[in-house]
């Protein structure tokens, strides 16, 4: 965050920024405290927000088309996860399998969004305890997106159901597992996803 | 010769959920030791820095990614700090380093354990 001051309509509130970006005030804070969105604070301790940064933002956002899914075997997955270590365990345990999966790996719940409005997975694996937009706001935005409404998501967590439920809960079509990683539930629940690509790939039209 | 026992982590529960690939379990491993010296520096600046909220998360990632390796010892100290730092009284210390000083070696026993069977296997 900078601390240098400048031309007070360059910048706006935090309230301000939450309005204009469609996030709770506490995603927006921890956006600052994260470096993706530009701010300094007043002597009283309150974050000014650089306009441009939220400007930028809005219009990674927005530039986001609706593809349509292509027509091919791969399933494309999309694993949303903060820690570098269990990034790793996903890349080599999917590489480990034969199953025809396009993976991508986000560290920011933010990144995964717009990578979604730009390029639809057929699942989300998705952390919830992540800085900047956590998973519980990342998840939200996601169903309230209808180009992303068909997503299935999975969720891996180290928060317990009652720590989930104190957080604000999850939606009914989210799957919720504890980690460890369960890969051998993933593995199934790819293959009844693959199974169901085939089969919908292959109704006559 | 039997395999040796391991205490502060469990390999074999770790390979059976990588679905039995010794390949990842092994990529995995080699990444452990940089993992815990980046999340040690982060729960030590979050301590000093009297941060709950930072130590909260730092302890989060921890409970996560000890879970994986099955070191559930730790994980419970893990648990427990980040329930106080959760909450915590505003500007309250709440965790000390004499705190965290059990999970950082507890950190460091699962490295030499993870150093021990990567150098075996």
């Amino acid at each position: 965050m900078t601390t240098k001051a400048e031309s007070p309509s360059e910048f706006i509130s935090t309230a301000k920024a939450a309005r204009q970006l469609g996030l709770s005030l506490g995603a927006v804070q921890q956006m600052v405290e994260s470096g993706a969105l530009a701010a300094w604070k007043t002597a009283g301790g309150h974050r000014r927000i650089r306009q441009d940064s939220v400007d930028a933002l809005l219009a990674r956002s927005q530039d986001t088309v609706a593809h349509p899914r292509p027509q091919t075997e791969t399933l494309r997955v999309m694993v949303v996860e903060d820690d570098t270590l269990l990034q790793q365990v996903y890349r080599e345990t999917f590489k480990s399998w034969s199953l025809p999966l396009e993976v991508s790996l986000f560290e920011h719940g933010l990144d995964a969004l717009l990578e979604v409005g730009r390029r639809a997975p057929e699942l989300m694996i998705a952390d919830l305890r992540m800085p900047g937009l956590d998973g519980f706001e990342m998840i939200r935005r996601l169903r309230e997106n209808p180009h992303a409404r068909q997503v299935a998501i999975v969720v891996v967590t180290a928060l317990s159901n009652d720590e989930i439920a104190e957080a604000g809960g999850l939606p009914h079509d989210v799957t919720v597992y504890q980690k460890p990683v369960p890969f051998h539930e993933l593995h199934g629940y790819m293959q009844a996803l693959i199974a169901q690509r085939r089969r919908e790939r292959d109704l006559p039209a | 010769m039997s395999e040796p026992t391991y205490i502060h982590f469990d390999p074999q529960a770790l390979l059976q959920d990588l679905t039995g690939s010794q390949t990842a379990l092994v990529a995995v491993l080699r990444s452990f030791a940089g993992w815990r010296k980046a999340i040690e520096a982060e729960l030590v600046a979050a301590t000093e820095a009297r941060d709950p909220a930072r130590l909260g998360r730092a302890t989060h990632t921890v409970r996560g990614t000890l879970s994986q390796l099955h070191a559930d010892r730790l994980v419970g100290m893990a648990t427990e700090i980040e329930k106080r730092c959760r909450h915590h009284d505003a500007g309250a210390v709440v965790v000390t380093r004499a705190d965290i000083a059990p999970l950082i070696s507890g950190l460091k026993a699962v490295t030499a354990e993870v150093t021990h069977y990567l150098a075996t296997h």
